[in-house]
């Protein structure tokens, strides 16, 4: 009764491709998590992006390793320790001055962090203005960021296993007590570390916008101390 | 009457491959923060991150080779020579102690991943724009003994930074995303409920922003050795008037 024209195989037709596109949408759908949030995208070039860094840092080392088991081989012919000694002197140097066990010193900055001194508000909580644990920690972290190289608080020297924490009125390092003021001192490039913390939304800013008061200055000669103590494990042990 | 048929026929096909068409853009063009993609692309992307950690893990594994290698020789030169000897024990000592060792021990196993909604798609990157939660967490499990700790293999050592670059954590220079793997080695138990008290960090975590966290004690942890290299551009050792140098 009805007449096959152009119109309806036109119409048969879409109707065939509509049907393919919704089977391909209705299998995209029901294969669980389909889709994710680009930010994961991101995460994953940021991470192949600092794994292919970190395989140059490693290489370089390979480098340098190789360079230093030809120099090895060549004084071993001679009988001659000189080489190793050297290495193994420059190698205890450097991790001496990691594990914090040296005093140092060269330029740097001196921060001084310390409650504010402006009257409060009516209502307002007196821990706007006061200096907490968290505030040390940010700052020393913000230092860490911009390749500090020795860092102390109050003249005590932050190692690998320094926590800072609030205890009342005071701040607890290595079980040590300090109180307010806070002296941060720091050895590294003063530009950077003052460029990082008074930017305008860097702590330093931060902090003097809640009225703590915050100054940082560059100084010549930093004199970071050792850390006296010498860590002992009781945990943990080399693994192989 | 069979013209106008045939005109609301193609009509209705028109629309309907309009939505169908809308439904498909809207699905794929996510390339923009915070739009949809679909996990296919992402695929490659993980395809690709294991690849470079492959390539990572060759690289170190030559590099440990090459090390023991010295080692072994450092290790004869010091059977004979006493000064060469104690040099190596030295070393050894501060090595361990600037977390330039690999070690292992018991410990806490902290695993801490975005909240999710009900389809399972993590919204917001809440941990890492919160990212003074994982410094603050870093600090309680120094505060608690922790001996040794990691964060996604990334040593915790003197120098390590925990910061927000863009949209990404850094770690010792190295950006790092969520899921955190937190390793710590350490007293078990004191870790575990130092971390868990009423009101204390993890319950923070928890309840004020919604992260997954999990904490596991677990007999033996393996925190990795730091991978990089110091260079000291600024600051070089001195010995502090009225002591010896040491």
């Amino acid at each position: 009764m009805i007449k096959i024209g152009k119109i309806e195989i036109t119409v048969f037709l879409l109707c065939i491709v509509i049907g393919i596109l919704l089977v391909i949408q209705i299998r995209a759908d029901n294969s669980g998590n389909m889709y994710v949030s680009a930010s994961e995208i991101d995460d994953y070039i940021a991470q192949i992006e600092s794994e292919r860094a970190n395989i140059d840092a490693i290489k370089e080392q390979i480098e340098e390793s190789k360079r230093q088991l030809a120099d090895y081989e060549e004084s071993a012919k001679e009988k001659d320790n000189a080489t190793i000694q050297a290495k193994l002197t420059s190698e205890l140097e450097s991790f001496r001055s990691m594990s914090c066990a040296d005093a140092m010193r060269g330029s740097g900055v001196k921060i001084v962090v310390d409650d504010g001194t402006r009257p409060l508000y009516e209502g307002e909580d007196i821990n706007d203005i006061i200096v907490h644990d968290i505030d040390i920690l940010l700052i020393v972290n913000e230092l860490k960021r911009c390749k500090a190289e020795a860092i102390a608080v109050n003249g005590h020297r932050i190692t690998p296993y320094t926590s800072i924490v609030c205890s009342g009125y005071t701040i607890r390092m290595d079980g040590m007590v300090y109180a307010r003021p806070f002296e941060i001192t720091a050895i590294g490039d003063a530009k950077r570390m003052s460029g990082a913390l008074l930017a305008p939304e860097g702590y330093g800013t931060y902090l003097r916008e809640w009225g703590v008061l915050f100054t940082i200055e560059s100084v010549e000669n930093v004199e970071i101390p050792a850390y006296s103590e010498e860590e002992s494990f009781k945990y943990a042990e080399p693994a192989n | 009457m069979k013209k106008w048929g045939s005109m609301i026929t193609i009509g209705l096909t028109a629309v309907l491959i309009g939505l169908v068409l809308s439904v498909q853009i809207l699905t794929t063009s996510g390339s923009d923060i915070g739009g949809l993609v679909p996990l296919a692309k992402l695929k490659d992307y993980e395809v690709a991150l294991k690849q470079v950690r492959q390539e990572k893990e060759d690289a170190l594994e030559e590099l440990a080779g090459l090390r023991s290698r010295l080692e072994a020789i450092e290790g004869e030169a010091a059977a004979e020579d006493a000064v060469i000897s104690g040099l190596v024990t030295d070393v050894e000592k501060y090595k361990m102690a600037s977390g330039v060792t690999d070690v292992k021990g018991p410990g806490l196993y902290i695993t801490i991943s975005n909240p999710q909604n009900v389809e399972g798609i993590v919204a917001t990157d809440v941990i890492t724009y919160n990212y003074e939660l994982m410094l603050s967490l870093v600090n309680k499990l120094k505060e608690s003994g922790a001996e040794a700790i990691s964060i996604n293999e990334h040593r915790i050592v003197q120098t390590t930074e925990i910061s927000l670059a863009s949209n990404h954590i850094t770690i010792n220079g190295s950006a790092t995303a969520a899921p955190y793997y937190v390793k710590a080695i350490g007293n078990p138990g004191t870790m575990y409920n130092a971390l868990t008290i009423r009101g204390g960090i993890i319950e923070n975590m928890r309840n004020s922003y919604g992260l997954v966290v999990d904490l596991e004690q677990r007999d033996e942890v393996i925190v990795p050795r730091y991978n990089g290299v110091i260079n000291y551009k600024y600051a070089e050792v001195y010995s502090p008037e009225g002591e010896s140098g040491n």
